[in-house]
């Protein structure tokens, strides 16, 4: 593990944004859960918590407002653990949070980990999450699990801004410019998140996906687009077309061990026709993921955020002025996607760790344009899709996992009851 | 069951805005007042800066988290704005400039002062607002070269002090600030 010397370290290229654009109704906050098959201890988990904090040194840092950036600077008081008292993916107040860029809270089995985007991408949070649980229970089943049986497998990370090391100046992306299909009805009262977990039998679902011979991420897309226009974008008569972001994990594509963010995405955009059935849309899906989701157009995408970010125009701009402009041109640009479906894949936990977990769970901050996102996370044999929104009206939820249930997938519905 | 159930979310903030409400309505009485007796000095004006001021100085101290140093900063810069008014409402004869604010940052710089005395390990976490408070000396020495100022001589002393202790500063933490301006300044 790389242990970082410096006292502060710049914000990656696209962590630079959220810090920007956050606020109480935009929260940049993912979180990622793990359920497990026993009571979590409020004291355990703090030692646990303790003991990997100093393993991840990387996340011991608090955000700073610099003149021209925020940065990332030491952090050194004591991670604060609590009661899970509030909807997920909230706002993280620096001020009740200790500085902390993450808050870990807890009920009943459950282990929560709300990350802010500035500080790690879904891949390393997962990670980090893993790590705790991992110390939770070796200190909670200090007979049956002894810390030597992981002791080999070191989580390996660099603090680089891998964008900066891997873009291509030369190259640009096609930027996505026109509004999308805006999800329409009354918001929830008291910024109140409604979270609800499709737990669906993998195993049922990959026989489907291979005889339609498409991916699970291209399945969920087509069936979300589906659901977004059979329950929202037909009542409210809807014109423009229904865009997903699905963001890409660039480590795939590049040989990087950063624990910074390091992700992309591609839009996939549906223009609705009459009547468009699921087969259509899923046929649709595939083509265009086919399309897009290349290392050339993925790195296209990346440059182009990249440069921009790295231009000597907007460096020099102090940051009450960038805060200014891209807060009104984000306002733009958020209107260019309908919703986000975000798909961190399997979650793989040694052997003899998995007795006492049950599941995994993986949720995003909706906001107020894009008021449903989708997030996808598997293990075992269970992929959970999960709905966070901020919409009073369930039936894109629900049509999505009746689809599914039409097809003879077992699902089971979980909910925070909002 | 996975999530607890969320029963007060947003904490009720109506006691503030009764409070707000209550210092409006004595602003707008005293104002009135002010209109009807036809008094020389604007003496409402200074009773309503004086309530902005206890606010700003209320919702800062209270929130979680704001240092002593950055208390001390905005303390300077609301203080130094209110002199300023203050002077100017009763007939602006340059009190404000000339002796208040010179006498406000003079405190202030010995204060950071003291609070690097007492923990260089805390002061470093400062640096950023004590740099601020002397810009804010040299903002003094601005308003002087602009004809905006007469009498200098408790802006040169004020000057001095701050001259004296950022040079005593920067001996004992000098690697500490170029440290603090290059994560402030980085591009």
């Amino acid at each position: 593990m790389h242990v970082k010397n410096k006292s502060w370290r710049k914000l990656d290229n696209s962590a630079q944004i959220f810090p920007i654009i956050s606020n109480k109704k935009f929260s940049s906050v993912f979180r990622i859960s793990t359920v497990l098959n026993e009571k979590v201890s409020a004291d355990i988990l703090k030692k646990a918590l303790k003991i990997v904090l100093n393993n991840f040194e990387c996340f011991k840092v608090r955000l700073k407002k610099g003149f021209f950036w925020y940065y990332l600077d030491n952090n050194n008081e004591e991670p604060i653990v609590e009661k899970e008292n509030n909807y997920p993916c909230k706002y993280i107040n620096k001020y009740t949070n200790n500085g902390y860029l993450f808050k870990v809270t807890y009920f009943e089995n459950k282990i929560n980990l709300d990350v802010f985007h500035s500080l790690t991408d879904g891949n390393y949070a997962v990670k980090f999450l893993k790590e705790i649980v991992y110390t939770y229970l070796e200190i909670s089943h200090p007979n049956d699990l002894k810390d030597n049986i992981r002791i080999q497998r070191k989580v390996e990370y660099t603090v680089e801004d891998s964008y900066i090391e891997n873009y291509n100046k030369k190259l640009n992306g096609k930027p996505n410019t026109k509004r999308a299909f805006i999800l329409k009805g009354r918001n929830l009262p008291f910024e109140a998140i409604s979270v609800v977990h499709g737990i669906i039998d993998l195993k049922k679902l990959k026989e489907i996906v291979k005889e339609k011979n498409v991916t699970i991420t291209q399945y969920f897309t087509a069936l979300l687009i589906y659901s977004i226009y059979e329950a929202n974008y037909k009542k409210y008569k809807g014109t423009k077309p229904i865009k997903i972001c699905i963001p890409v994990d660039l480590r795939k594509y590049f040989n990087s061990k950063t624990i910074s963010n390091f992700f992309s995405y591609i839009t996939v955009e549906k223009k609705m026709d009459k009547n468009d059935s699921f087969e259509n849309i899923l046929k649709f899906v595939k083509e265009d993921f086919t399309k897009k989701l290349t290392e050339e157009e993925i790195i296209k995408t990346m440059s182009s955020n990249v440069k921009l970010g790295t231009n000597i125009l907007i460096k020099m701009m102090p940051l009450f002025i960038k805060k200014f402009t891209v807060k009104i041109s984000y306002f733009e640009i958020r209107k260019y996607t309908t919703s986000t479906l975000s798909n961190i894949g399997k979650i793989g936990i040694i052997s003899e760790y998995k007795k006492y977990i049950d599941n995994f769970l993986f949720l995003i901050a909706p906001e107020v344009v894009e008021k449903i996102k989708c997030s996808v996370c598997s293990f075992e044999n269970n992929v959970v899709f999960t709905f966070t929104s901020i919409l009073e009206d369930q039936s894109i939820q629900n049509t999505f996992f009746e689809y599914l249930q039409k097809q003879k997938i077992a699902v089971r519905i979980e909910s925070n009851g909002v | 069951m996975l999530y607890p159930r969320i029963i007060n979310i947003e904490k009720s903030n109506i006691i503030i805005g009764i409070l707000i409400f209550i210092c409006i309505l004595i602003s707008g009485v005293l104002i009135a007042i002010d209109f009807l007796t036809d008094a020389k000095v604007m003496w409402s004006l200074i009773s309503s800066i004086s309530i902005v001021y206890l606010w700003v100085t209320v919702i800062y101290s209270i929130r979680r988290g704001s240092s002593i140093a950055s208390s001390i900063m905005i303390q300077t810069l609301v203080i130094s704005i209110f002199m300023i008014l203050l002077d100017k409402i009763t007939g602006y004869r340059g009190w404000s400039v000339e002796i208040a604010i010179p006498i406000i940052l003079s405190i202030a710089n010995v204060m950071m002062f003291m609070m690097l005395l007492i923990s260089r390990r805390n002061y470093t976490k400062y640096i950023i607002y004590h740099v601020i408070i002397f810009a804010f000396n040299l903002f003094m020495i601005i308003l002087f070269l602009l004809n905006m100022v007469n009498n200098i001589m408790l802006s040169v002393i004020a000057l001095i002090i701050s001259l004296v202790i950022a040079i005593i500063t920067t001996i004992i933490c000098g690697n500490d600030i170029k440290e603090e301006l290059i994560k402030r300044f980085h591009i």
